[in-house]
């Protein structure tokens, strides 16, 4: 599509810029004042039985090579978002990509990782997001993931060619001097069993009982 | 010894220069949009034209687009005339920008080191700047701070900080080690300069 886009771009850059060469009357002060369709160009096309057909065929090309590059765009931007490999490789992958989440997970710093197989069978690819701690340090993880646990994945998917796409995010540093709310401090001293149920919005809030304390 | 010693650095090498590439190819904007749209109406423009200049040769004109008036109006129209200098001037500036956008952009993310030509690691510049931020604040002394990565030919980073001090002394030293420490831990693939800019108290 590149390819497509570029010499469109030259014949429009080439087309405009010999227009405005006419018009500031580069190749002469007579040109400038002729008609753009003037009759020469009419006494061609009539005098040449060709030119319409080759007029039709050339655009019949270029909205081929128009709807070639659409196609490609589009799907280059599916393969990268959806898999095009089987059922059984994603079953693998799946499985595989428990031990390489563990792996990565035990790295400095790193607090969560996603993992998701794109791409074909040809191009497979797994795009990994790996959400880091503020104080991490992403080179450090990233030669980690770089070492054992990648390789180990493209072994037991048997993908050598698998390319692995890493997003690192940090997290962002929480501020000592917020006051953390009701519910944040629920969650962090609360068990899970014994945390309040919260009644209808009607009846108001529940008052805590001792029970509520853990 | 020595042949397998150069061997490998010379692989080093090479296997640093493949995972740069392809960590750059990875992260590098895909325009997608500019392509596909440029491809459809490549497509609609060919295939109206192809519809109407066939469908007129063999007897049955489609009419998409009224080609007697607009004709009409290119033979009354002269080179030097406005309005055919303004769509002149639009095809030049439309196929520039068409061009330019082939040009590789600057990557999403900001490459991180690596030697495995199939692995490519990035962060975003977003979290970076923060980190780097954040670093630069850690520095005695250091009330605000503001960092900015400036790419082109001397890729660095930018840190304008302020402190609350009349003298400053060697606060820009600090902040430059703490925010070039910090950098360092990031590994990046494309390495930067840091530059410090401290303002301070005169009053």
């Amino acid at each position: 599509m590149r390819i497509v886009v570029g010499l469109t771009g030259l014949l429009l850059v080439g087309a405009g810029a010999l227009a405005l060469c006419a018009g500031f009357g580069v190749f002469g002060p007579g040109v400038a004042g002729t008609a753009v369709l003037s009759p020469t160009v009419d006494w061609y096309i009539a005098d040449h039985g060709w030119f319409w057909p080759l007029t039709g065929a050339v655009a019949e090309l270029v909205a081929l090579a128009g709807l070639v590059g659409v196609a490609g765009v589009i799907r280059s931007a599916v393969r990268r978002r959806r898999p095009g490999v089987d059922g059984a490789t994603r079953m693998h992958a799946r499985a595989a990509s428990g031990d390489l989440v563990r792996d990565v997970t035990r790295a400095p710093g790193v607090q969560a990782v996603r993992a998701r197989l794109t791409g074909t069978a040809a191009r497979p690819r797994l795009t990994l997001s790996v959400e880091c701690a503020p104080d991490a340090r992403p080179g450090v993880v990233h030669t980690v993931l770089g070492g054992e646990p990648v390789t180990r994945f493209r072994d037991s998917l048997g993908m050598q060619t698998l390319l692995v796409a890493v997003r690192y995010r940090l997290a962002e540093a929480s501020n000592p001097l917020d006051i953390p709310s009701d519910d944040d401090v629920e969650v962090a001293l609360v068990p899970h069993a014994r945390r309040r149920v919260l009644p209808p919005e009607d009846d108001g809030p529940a008052p805590l009982t001792d029970g509520d304390a853990g | 010894m020595g042949e397998t010693l150069v061997d490998d650095l010379i692989e080093e090498a090479h296997a640093r220069q493949q995972a740069r590439r392809a960590a750059l190819a990875e992260f590098r904007p895909r325009r997608a949009l500019l392509l596909g749209g440029t491809g459809l109406l490549l497509a609609l423009a060919g295939g109206g034209t192809a519809v109407q200049v066939l469908s007129t040769m063999v007897g049955t004109p489609v009419r998409i687009v009224p080609v007697r008036s607009v004709a009409h109006a290119l033979r009354h129209a002269a080179w030097h005339d406005r309005p055919v200098m303004a769509i002149a001037g639009a095809f030049v500036a439309a196929g520039v920008l068409l061009l330019l956008a082939l040009v590789p952009g600057r990557p999403r993310r900001e490459p991180l080191r690596g030697t495995d030509a199939r692995l490519a690691g990035g962060v975003s510049r977003r979290d970076l700047r923060r980190a780097l931020t954040d670093a630069a604040l850690e520095a005695a002394g250091v009330d605000r701070a503001r960092v900015r990565l400036r790419d082109g030919f001397r890729r660095r980073v930018v840190v304008r900080a302020a402190t609350r001090y009349r003298n400053p002394a060697n606060c820009a030293d600090l902040i430059r080690q703490a925010v070039r420490a910090r950098l360092d831990e990031f590994d990046l693939m494309r390495p930067r300069r840091v530059d410090v800019r401290l303002s301070w108290r005169d009053d």
